[in-house]
C-alpha cells in the first residue's frame, strides 16, 4: 500500500513562493527513506506538506490512499487532514514546539486524549505515556516543564511526543540536530527500538546527519532548490547524484581527521 | 476572519468540545485567569464610579426635588450601560490581551503546529475554551460590577440625600425592567465573546515570528475595543429609539 503519493506538487510558505515545485514523490507501508539536501532545498517543506501543516499550492497528493483536500492559504485554521489521517502519523518538528505550560507528562496526555481517534481510558493513558518516556530515557524528567530541560531533553521529548499514538509513519525533521554524541547514542537506542527490525514501520526523515540516514534509510532522496535531483539507494548515489556524494565523502574525511586524536587515545 | 469564524463553528459542531470532561477543565481555568483574578479591579472601578455617579446626580436632583429619579438612574446608567461596558473595559486590558499574546507566543514557538500535528484540534482545545470561558466569566464581573455599585450607590445616597434602604431598592426596582436586565446579559456574554473571538484571531493569524507577538497583542487589544465600542454605541442608540418609541414621543424625532 502507498501512503503517500505526489505528481507535480508545489507548495512554499506563501502564495507566491516556490518552495517546492513539480515534485513527485511516493513512498509506500514499510519504506524508510531519508530526504537530504539541508534547509533551503525544500525537504522541510515537503515534510509539512505531506503531514499535512502546510497546503500544496498545486499539483496531487494522496495520502493512504485518499486524496488529500485542497485549500487556500491562510485558510488552515485547522489540520488540513482529517483526524483518521493525522493520528496514522508520528510527527516531530525541527522546532519541538512542546507545551510551554504543563509538564512534559501532562502534555504528552493531552496529545492522547485529545489527539487520539479512539477513547482511552485514564489507565491506558498512563502506562502509554510511561512507556513512550522510558523508550527516549527521559521517565525522570516528566514532571518538568520544556522550560526546564536541556535542548537534547527537550529533543528527546519531542520525538517521544511523535511515537504516542503509535502511528504508521514517522516524520522526523532534523532529529539528530543540536546533539552531542552521546545524545546521538541515546537517540540511536530509541531508533532502533521504534523502526529497527519492523517491516510495516515507515520513516521520512529530513536530516543531514548521513550516518543516522544510512542506518535506518535504505532509501534516499536529495532535494535542491525545491527539486529532487536524485531518488535511490545509496549505492547508486555516488553515480547518480555525484556533486552530494563528493560532500558526504569530504565530510567523512574532515570527521576522520577531527577524530583522529581521539582515535589515537581510545 | 469569516474563514476562521466558519472554521471555529465547524469544530464546535463536529467536535463537540465543552462535552469534554478535559476542555471544560480548560474552561474552569481560564474563568479563574479572566474573572476570580480581575474581581478586585472590577470592584474598585465599581465603587469608584458607583460614589461618582451617585454624588453627581444627587446633588442636582436635591436641587430639583426629584430624588426618586435616582433609581432610574443606578437602574439605567450603572447597572445596564455602565456594568457591562466598564467590565469589557477592564476585561480586554487584561485577559484579551494576554490572550492574544498567549496564543502568538504559542505559535512563534512552534506549539501550534506541533498540536496540529499531534491530531489535536486546535480550536476546540485552545480557541473554544477560551473564548466560552473569557465570556462566561465577564457575565460573572458585570454581575459582580452591578452589585457593587448598586450597594456602593446605595450607601452613597445614604450620605447625600438621606435615601432609606427600603426607598432607594423601591426606586431600583420600579425602573428596573426586563429589557434592562436582557441588555445587560446579552451586552456582558456577546461583546466579550466577540472580544476573546477577535483576540484568539489576532494570535493564531501570526505567522510564527517572534516580532509579531507584541504586533498581535496591539492589534487584537484595539480591535475589540473598537468594536466593543462601536457596538455598545448602536445598542444604546437602539435602546434610546426604543424607549422613544415606547413613550410616545416618537413623532419628535
Amino acid at each position: 500500500m502507498t501512503i503517500w503519493k505526489t505528481s507535480h506538487l508545489s507548495a512554499g510558505y506563501n502564495p507566491t513562493e516556490g518552495r517546492i515545485q513539480n515534485l513527485n514523490f511516493e513512498l509506500a507501508r514499510g519504506e524508510r527513506v531519508a530526504i537530504l539536501g539541508g534547509e533551503r532545498s525544500g525537504s522541510y517543506m515537503l515534510l509539512r506538506v505531506l503531514c499535512g501543516l502546510r497546503p500544496r499550492r498545486e499539483g496531487e497528493l494522496r495520502v493512504f490512499g485518499e486524496e488529500a483536500p485542497r485549500l487556500e492559504f491562510f485558510d488552515d485554521w485547522e489540520h488540513i487532514f482529517p483526524r483518521s489521517l493525522r493520528t496514522r502519523m508520528g510527527v516531530a518538528l525541527e522546532r519541538d514546539g512542546l507545551l510551554a505550560n504543563v509538564a512534559i507528562r501532562e502534555g504528552f496526555e493531552t496529545v492522547i486524549r485529545f489527539g487520539g481517534g479512539r477513547l482511552w481510558d485514564v489507565a491506558q493513558v498512563r502506562t502509554r505515556v510511561q512507556a513512550v518516556l522510558e523508550l527516549f530515557g527521559i521517565a525522570a524528567l516528566s514532571r518538568f516543564r520544556p522550560h526546564q530541560l536541556s535542548l537534547a531533553e527537550r529533543r528527546f521529548a519531542a520525538l517521544a511526543r511523535a511515537a504516542l499514538l503509535e502511528p504508521e509513519v514517522y516524520l522526523f525533521e532534523g532529529p539528530s540536530k543540536g546533539l552531542d554524541d552521546r545524545d546521538r547514542e541515546r537517540l540511536v537506542y530509541a531508533f532502533d527500538k521504534l523502526v529497527v527490525g519492523r517491516s510495516d514501520q515507515s520513516l521520512i526523515m529530513a536530516t543531514e546527519d548521513w550516518a543516522l540516514a544510512m542506518r535506518y534509510c535504505p532509501r534516499v532522496v536529495v532535494m535542491e532548490e525545491g527539486r529532487i535531483i536524485f531518488d535511490g539507494i545509496w549505492a547508486d548515489m555516488a553515480k547518480g547524484c555525484p556533486q552530494y556524494w563528493e560532500s558526504i565523502t569530504n565530510s567523512l574525511k574532515r570527521r576522520w581527521e577531527l577524530d583522529a586524536p581521539l582515535r589515537a587515545v581510545v | 476572519m469569516v474563514s476562521y469564524f466558519r472554521a471555529v463553528a465547524r469544530a464546535w459542531v463536529v467536535d463537540r468540545p465543552l462535552g469534554n470532561r478535559d476542555i471544560q477543565k480548560i474552561v474552569l481555568r481560564q474563568i479563574y485567569f479572566t474573572g476570580s483574578q480581575a474581581f478586585r479591579l472590577v470592584a474598585l472601578a465599581a465603587v469608584v464610579l458607583g460614589i461618582l455617579v451617585i454624588a453627581q446626580s444627587s446633588a442636582q436632583l436635591q436641587r430639583l426635588g426629584g430624588t426618586e429619579e435616582i433609581g432610574s438612574i443606578v437602574a439605567g446608567l450603572l447597572f445596564r450601560e455602565s456594568a457591562p461596558f466598564i467590565t469589557l473595559m477592564v476585561v480586554v486590558s487584561r485577559s484579551v490581551s494576554a490572550m492574544a499574546s498567549e496564543l502568538a507566543t504559542m505559535k512563534a514557538n512552534g506549539e501550534i503546529d506541533s498540536l496540529r500535528a499531534s491530531g489535536v484540534s486546535v480550536l476546540s482545545y485552545l480557541v473554544i475554551p477560551r473564548v466560552v470561558g473569557g465570556a462566561l466569566s465577564t457575565v460573572f464581573l458585570a454581575m459582580h460590577f452591578a452589585w457593587v455599585s448598586i450597594m456602593v450607590g446605595f450607601f452613597s445616597a445614604r450620605i447625600f440625600v438621606d435615601l432609606s434602604w427600603s426607598s432607594y431598592f423601591e426606586y431600583l426596582l420600579v425602573s428596573l425592567s426586563a429589557m434592562d436586565v436582557t441588555l445587560f446579559f446579552a451586552k456582558s456574554l456577546v461583546l466579550s465573546a466577540a472580544a476573546f473571538f477577535i483576540a484568539t484571531y489576532c494570535g493564531l493569524r501570526t505567522t510564527g515570528a517572534a516580532f509579531e507577538v507584541p504586533q498581535a497583542t496591539t492589534k487584537a487589544v484595539v480591535w475589540s475595543l473598537m468594536f466593543c465600542l462601536v457596538a455598545q454605541a448602536l445598542v444604546s442608540l437602539a435602546y434610546f429609539l426604543h424607549a422613544v418609541e415606547a413613550s410616545g414621543f416618537g413623532g419628535l424625532l
